[in-house]
């Protein structure tokens, strides 16, 4: 059973939720000018917040200091004052929303765009993790509407493509980007239906951030799963040639990585390294499908960008033309 | 919404009425004109015979953009109307998307069943390009459908009568067997040949599918390049259901392609009833 009540300390989930709901891909060119959002705390520690956006509707789940959050997706109707979306074989939201105060008008400054429009949400949230890591039943809960308009403004050009996501992410999940020798560990495998993500950055002697996500879709559920890290330097080993590379995060990850560069040319990404998300123990982060970049360089740590989609029009040479 | 502009042929009309974006389609279908099987193949190879049935009503889109400099290409299909002249591609190969987007306005050609530089069907040249009000209004993946009704070949035939058309399916389920039809031009192949993905079911929706408007895409293994955008998804070997939209490039040989529900319907009624 639960104890709904709102927690604005939440609203970091709806905002890396929100990130990536801004940043559909290359062609997003008409992205909603709001967004109805709202937390709820359960009993059991995990903090659940209900995101509407566009045609998509998520719920994150996380628990504080976990440094791990899982969202589930799934088109909805979103309107300004209405949530309404079924997650299959998890549960549904259906609430309205009704705002407590005045629209306010004229600038909301940077600092507070999070914040938009307090309100109240009524109506029902019914949700059942994955093996029942979390229960969550609620009729009410106090959230707010954002103004996208002020987040993508206040974002540095977010809707431009002017970061990618996982940069936005780890700016609002408090990642900085160091001007100092980093050695970096990049580890994806694309699958058709999603992908796995894994970065390590070792910020010269002083410390190691560890970054992982994974995402997938099940018929009308997509699911993403996302877990950071804050270690020593000494959980990121390699040598001066970059020959080899060998990762062992702290919670929430597990077990090692090793990458090494054999002498067949190949690269061998290999170990029992995983991270475990709420719903999602242990899941794998090595393996022979992985691409992986090994490098050092000095300097603000760069941007690896998740994949876009690539359209499959060819540019031709003039005299191909069929005239 | 914009007007499409005119091309090289003849004057040009515009989309129509606004469509409706939702995904719950009555189940629709018309038949093809010159009903023809595939033939099986396990990956992207080349058809036998790119001029044989079930494959001439496939070819590639060349097109010039008048005034910008570029030279792109495309797959399309020859699809069932009354007009005899529709052919059906990638809302991409249409126009760029998005509210903001340009219509690819300039020399834009279907050459059916081409091969080795041969048009053994001749060309037929644009007079009205269309697309989704998702792709069109908000560039959405989801949407990323185009049409076009092309004029008379060189020899004064109506596309239709020259190579047939494929059917065309609307609000079915996604679970489907999609034979893949196109002609990639990007690494490892050329552009030479038709290639076919034969019977390649229907794995689920793409993850950034969740984030855009309009039904949720499908994916299918296939290992297009470019060149293959707009290339037909037929099922029943003779049925247009979806076309070719992207990849993720090296990530994999994974192929995207949007989900025909009400807006490509509305799409196809628009573009039948151009004269």
């Amino acid at each position: 059973m639960t104890a709904p009540r709102f927690r604005f300390a939440a609203l970091v989930a709806a905002a890396s939720l929100l990130v990536v709901l801004a940043l559909p891909g290359p062609a997003a060119a008409a992205p909603a000018a709001s967004a109805l959002t709202f937390s709820l705390r359960n009993s059991d520690g995990y903090e659940v917040t209900v995101t509407g956006f566009g045609p998509t509707v998520g719920i994150a789940v996380r628990k504080p200091n976990h440094h791990t959050q899982t969202d589930y997706l799934v088109h909805g109707k979103v309107t300004k004052s209405s949530i309404r979306a079924s997650f299959p074989g998890l549960g549904r939201v259906a609430v309205n929303y009704q705002p407590a105060q005045p629209t306010p008008n004229g600038h909301v400054p940077c600092q507070s765009v999070l914040h938009g429009i307090h309100g109240s949400f009524r109506g029902r949230v019914d949700f059942r993790g994955e093996n029942d890591y979390t229960t969550i039943h609620a009729h009410r809960a106090k959230g707010v509407l954002i103004d996208l308009r002020f987040l993508r403004h206040c974002s540095g050009g977010i809707s431009h493509g002017g970061k990618s996501s996982e940069a936005l992410i780890k700016a609002l999940l408090g990642i900085g980007g160091p001007r100092a020798k980093t050695t970096h560990v990049l580890a994806e495998w694309k699958q058709p239906l999603g992908g796995v993500f894994f970065e390590a950055t070792r910020v010269g002697r002083d410390h190691t951030e560890f970054f992982a996500i994974e995402q997938h879709t099940s018929g009308r559920l997509a699911v993403m799963h996302i877990a950071r890290a804050h270690g020593s330097a000494k959980m990121l080993a390699s040598d001066p040639r970059l020959s080899f590379a060998s990762v062992s995060p702290p919670a929430p990850f597990s077990g090692t990585g090793d990458l090494r560069h054999e002498s067949d040319g190949h690269k061998r990404w290999s170990g029992t390294l995983t991270a475990s998300f709420p719903g999602a123990p242990h899941v794998p982060l090595t393996g022979p499908d992985f691409k992986t970049v090994l490098s050092r360089s000095w300097g603000p740590l760069p941007t690896v960008p998740a994949p876009l989609p690539k359209r499959l029009l060819a540019g031709l040479p003039e005299q191909l033309l069929v005239h | 919404m914009r007007t499409a502009r005119a091309l090289t042929t003849s004057p040009m009309r515009g989309p129509g009425s606004a469509p409706s974006t939702a995904d719950t389609a009555a189940p629709g279908r018309i038949p093809p004109l010159d009903p023809a099987g595939a033939n099986a193949s396990a990956a992207f190879d080349p058809v036998a015979d790119p001029e044989g049935a079930g494959n001439r009503e496939s070819g590639v889109i060349f097109i010039a953009l008048a005034g910008r400099e570029g030279v792109a290409r495309c797959s399309g299909t020859s699809v069932s109307a009354g007009n005899r002249s529709l052919v059906f591609t990638a809302g991409h190969c249409v126009h760029e998307g998005g509210e903001h987007g340009r219509w690819l306005a300039g020399k834009w050609v279907f050459v059916p069943g081409y091969h080795n530089g041969e048009r053994p069907y001749g060309v037929f040249p644009a007079k009205w390009l269309g697309s989704t009000k998702p792709w069109l209004q908000q560039g959405s993946e989801n949407g990323d459908v185009g049409a076009a009704v092309v004029g008379r070949n060189e020899r004064g035939q109506r596309l239709a009568d020259a190579v047939g058309a494929a059917g065309i399916a609307w609000g079915l389920s996604p679970r489907q067997n999609f034979d893949i039809h196109g002609y990639p031009v990007a690494p490892p192949y050329n552009g030479s040949n038709q290639r076919l993905c034969a019977g390649t079911p229907y794995l689920g929706h793409d993850f950034g599918s969740f984030l855009w408007p309009g039904p949720l895409n499908l994916a299918v293994e296939c290992p297009v390049t470019g060149g293959a955008s707009g290339g037909g998804w037929l099922i029943d070997g003779n049925t247009i259901n979806s076309v070719t939209d992207y990849g993720y490039g090296e990530s994999g040989p994974t192929d995207y392609g949007a989900y025909f529900g009400d807006a490509v319907h509305d799409l196809y009624k628009r573009a039948a009833a151009v004269k």
